[in-house]
């Protein structure tokens, strides 16, 4: 070919690369602006889910801790001037309760059920602006995979304009080359660069962008499941995220939410399923494996339970929960060492995050308490009802070695309790040991004279409803006076702070003490029907523990 | 004669050239301006986003707690009202004076609970419009600053169609730039050919951009 016809191959070539470098500029800067479009989403969601949250507490609060609580206590008031005999005052405060029902749809049906003064506080919550927040998060969450799709095709095509331009620049060089071999090399080269840019900018642009909110009626089926699933109808959830499923099969939000709505209504193996399509979905939070390693827990899945728990760890190492849960899969399976050294780190852990909190001059979060008492403790709680065979998950026969998981159990037990009352109150891990001996709890309904005064307890470990008091009655030795004593009241496995006793011990070295249970001031009260556990702590050392049930 | 024809010609087409990529570069040109503008209204459509939920959050807190306030007004002055009626049917002077104190600790209550709240709000039947209250808010509120936002936004979004209607023009020109290089490569015959055409999609780029700037 001649120099002449050959510079003006290379010419047409050159205006072939700039026409496609013009092609993948355009395509870049709609990437681009797909992007700015969907990162201004989720600006806009996240301002709004703020705002709506905001003023949706606000007008709940109102509604609930005003109207409906002016409506309870004029309620109380009422039936205090009743049992008093006052007719008057009754009918005044009933009459004035019945105006406070203007004051919010809260105290309107489907809300409110005046006859048992009951109120539907989930369903008002759902319908004022759950629903709506939990749709704008997942449109948040969705704009923001399509911003980072977009975003990633957006710099791919910049790749794409480099190699455009090297090319371009290969090809202008040949023109100026007279060395015919060297001037095929550069054109050559030019071309098949050009031509590796074109091929991969068309692959770019042909990766479809999965955008869920396009995805029609899934975010709102979601959104609506999760106000079904405040309200506790799980069914009715399910149902939700059936449809939300069904509209956007790999929603692995709609997975995770469907698999606690099932575990809550008692289908663990369906939950187990629907953890793990979460999981393959996407899910990587570890929350959803931290949930999935307890369902395994539950099934008698320790190895895997024990797998799955270390995993989640890995991402998430201050979670005390999947931590201790880790050490429980480790106890039922029969790897007592390991389980008991699980157990002290989290404890350590825990003790580090308060240390770390006051150091900060915060206070430590509030989650740990939990993680370590109502989550830890009440997990090993559960082991040992299974082996005294009133729980049934997980089942007793995948239990290894039974005698000592319940006598490490029991001691770890004393060990979270401990820690957790002396990290409340002394920001440190507990120093010493338990010196005082107290007896097993025994439990009393009061026997009372003509002047109230209480002469005697009939003791059982079960009341009828409408008791008004319970004696918690104990024997002990060792004791010292002015030593920290603690009282902690549970009921359901929940502890009420509003019950917790502390005082410094006044009672002497030895003998026997009655602690009453009781709100006796009031005319009204009585013990709420449930399962009671009382604990008491000697400076910050779990001595003691004993339960009784109020029947409904 | 030929050649010095065909020289022309080449003259010309290097001149096309030249005013083709010259044209390319001011279509590119607006293209980025247009582009800074789709930025700059999604940034205004933003700050109006947040101001509105800002304004929307702080007036159902405040006209909530002006209405927890009413509620506790509206409490002990419908109790002292109450018990100003049991006054009357009160069996002696004991309990006469007992329901009175009762009656006067209501209503000061209720005294104490009336300047805390906008009692403008109230109607004549003694409730309180929660509504009135958000409504007037807002408007103030929009007064001293955008709370729309989606005007915004859709300039934004008109602003991105643009930009990219104008690189698909200046994609029109570039391959006009093809035929005007490929016009070397042709016999004579089909050179000029080959040129109008170029010129023809070179006029029809431009026409196009000129268009999408008219806003047509």
């Amino acid at each position: 070919m001649s120099d002449e016809k050959f510079k003006k191959l290379i010419a047409v070539l050159i205006a072939l690369v700039t026409v496609a470098a013009t092609v993948v500029t355009f395509l870049q800067n709609d990437a681009s602006q797909r992007d700015n479009h969907a990162n201004r989403d989720t600006k806009r969601y996240a301002a709004e889910a703020m705002g709506r949250k905001v003023s949706g507490d606000a007008r709940v609060n109102y509604d609930y801790n005003k109207a409906y609580q002016a409506w309870q206590e004029l309620d109380l008031l009422a039936s205090s001037a009743t049992n008093r005999g006052d007719e008057a005052a009754a009918a005044r405060y009933t009459k004035l309760r019945d105006q406070m029902v203007g004051l919010s749809p809260l105290l309107s049906a489907p809300y409110f059920d005046p006859k048992t003064s009951d109120t539907n506080i989930a369903k008002y919550e759902a319908d004022t602006y759950l629903v709506e927040i939990e749709a704008l998060t997942q449109k948040f969450n969705a704009a923001g995979l399509v911003k980072n799709e977009w975003d990633s095709k957006a710099n791919t095509y910049i790749v794409h304009l480099t190699l455009l331009a090297v090319a371009l620049f290969l090809l202008g060089l040949a023109a100026t080359i007279s060395g015919a071999f060297t001037r095929w090399i550069f054109s050559g080269t030019g071309v098949a660069v050009a031509l590796v840019a074109v091929v991969w900018a068309a692959q770019t642009w042909a990766r479809p962008v999965y955008d869920l909110r396009e995805q029609s009626g899934a975010i709102e089926a979601y959104a609506s499941g999760m106000g079904l699933e405040h309200q506790n109808l799980h069914k009715e959830a399910i149902a939700a995220f059936d449809e939300a499923l069904k509209a956007a099969p790999t929603f692995a939000d709609a997975y995770a939410a469907r698999a606690r709505a099932k575990w809550a209504n008692g289908d663990l193996a369906a939950a187990v399923a629907d953890h793990e399509s979460a999981r393959a979905n996407g899910d990587a939070s570890a929350n959803t494996a931290g949930e999935l390693a307890w369902a395994y827990y539950q099934l008698g899945r320790f190895d895997d339970a024990i797998a799955l728990n270390r995993s989640a760890l890995e991402t998430a190492p201050g979670e005390l929960w999947i931590r201790f849960d880790l050490g429980l899969a480790l106890l039922a399976s029969g790897q007592t060492d390991a389980a008991q050294a699980v157990y002290a780190d989290g404890i350590q852990n825990a003790a580090q995050q308060v240390a770390d909190a006051k150091a900060a001059g915060k206070v430590p979060p509030s989650d740990l308490w939990w993680s370590l008492d109502a989550d830890a403790a009440s997990g090993l709680d559960d082991l040992i009802s299974v082996l005294d065979g009133t729980n049934a998950a997980p089942p007793p026969d995948k239990i290894a070695n039974p005698e000592a998981a319940r006598k490490i159990a029991t001691l770890l037990i004393n060990q979270l309790k401990s820690a957790a009352t002396s990290l409340e109150f002394t920001g440190k891990l507990p120093a010493g040991k338990l010196t005082a001996q107290i007896s097993p709890f025994k439990f009393g309904e009061p026997v009372t004279n003509d002047k109230g005064e209480t002469t005697d307890y009939t003791q059982g470990d079960t009341f009828k409803f409408g008791i008004q008091s319970v004696g918690v009655l104990f024997d002990y030795a060792g004791m010292t006076d002015g030593q920290e004593v603690v009282f902690k009241v549970y009921i359901d496995g929940t502890e009420d702070p509003s019950w917790r006793v502390i005082s410094p011990w006044d009672l002497g070295a030895s003998g026997s003490a009655e602690k009453p249970i009781s709100l006796s001031y009031s005319d009204n009260f009585v013990l709420p029907a449930g399962s009671y556990v009382i604990e008491m702590y000697v400076n910050s050392l779990l001595a003691q523990r004993g339960g009784f049930v109020i029947e409904q | 004669m030929e050649e010095k024809s065909s020289n022309r010609l080449e003259t010309i087409v290097a001149i096309l050239i030249a005013v083709t990529t010259v044209l390319g570069a001011v279509v590119a040109w607006r293209a980025s301006v247009s582009d800074d503008a789709s930025g700059d209204a999604d940034f205004a459509g933003i700050q109006a986003s947040m101001d509105a939920e800002e304004t929307r959050a702080l007036n159902f807190v405040n006209t909530y707690e002006n209405y927890g306030t009413y509620t506790t007004y509206k409490r002990y002055s419908t109790l002292g009202d109450l018990i100003a009626e049991d006054v009357a049917n009160a069996k002696n002077d004991q309990e006469v004076a007992q329901l009175d104190a009762q009656r006067a600790n209501a209503h000061d209550l209720a005294i104490a609970n009336q300047g805390l709240f906008p009692n403008k709000y109230m109607d004549r039947n003694g409730s309180y419009s929660v509504q009135r209250q958000l409504g007037e808010m807002w408007a103030d509120a929009a007064k001293k600053k955008d709370l729309y936002p989606d005007p915004q936004f859709a300039d934004a979004d008109k602003f991105r169609q643009k930009t990219n209607r104008l690189l698909q023009s200046l994609m029109v020109i570039a391959l006009a730039l093809v035929f005007y290089t490929g016009v070397e490569l042709v016999n004579e015959r089909v050179q000029s050919a080959l040129a109008t055409l170029a010129t023809l999609i070179m006029l029809g780029g431009v026409v196009m951009a000129v268009l999408i700037e008219l806003g047509k």
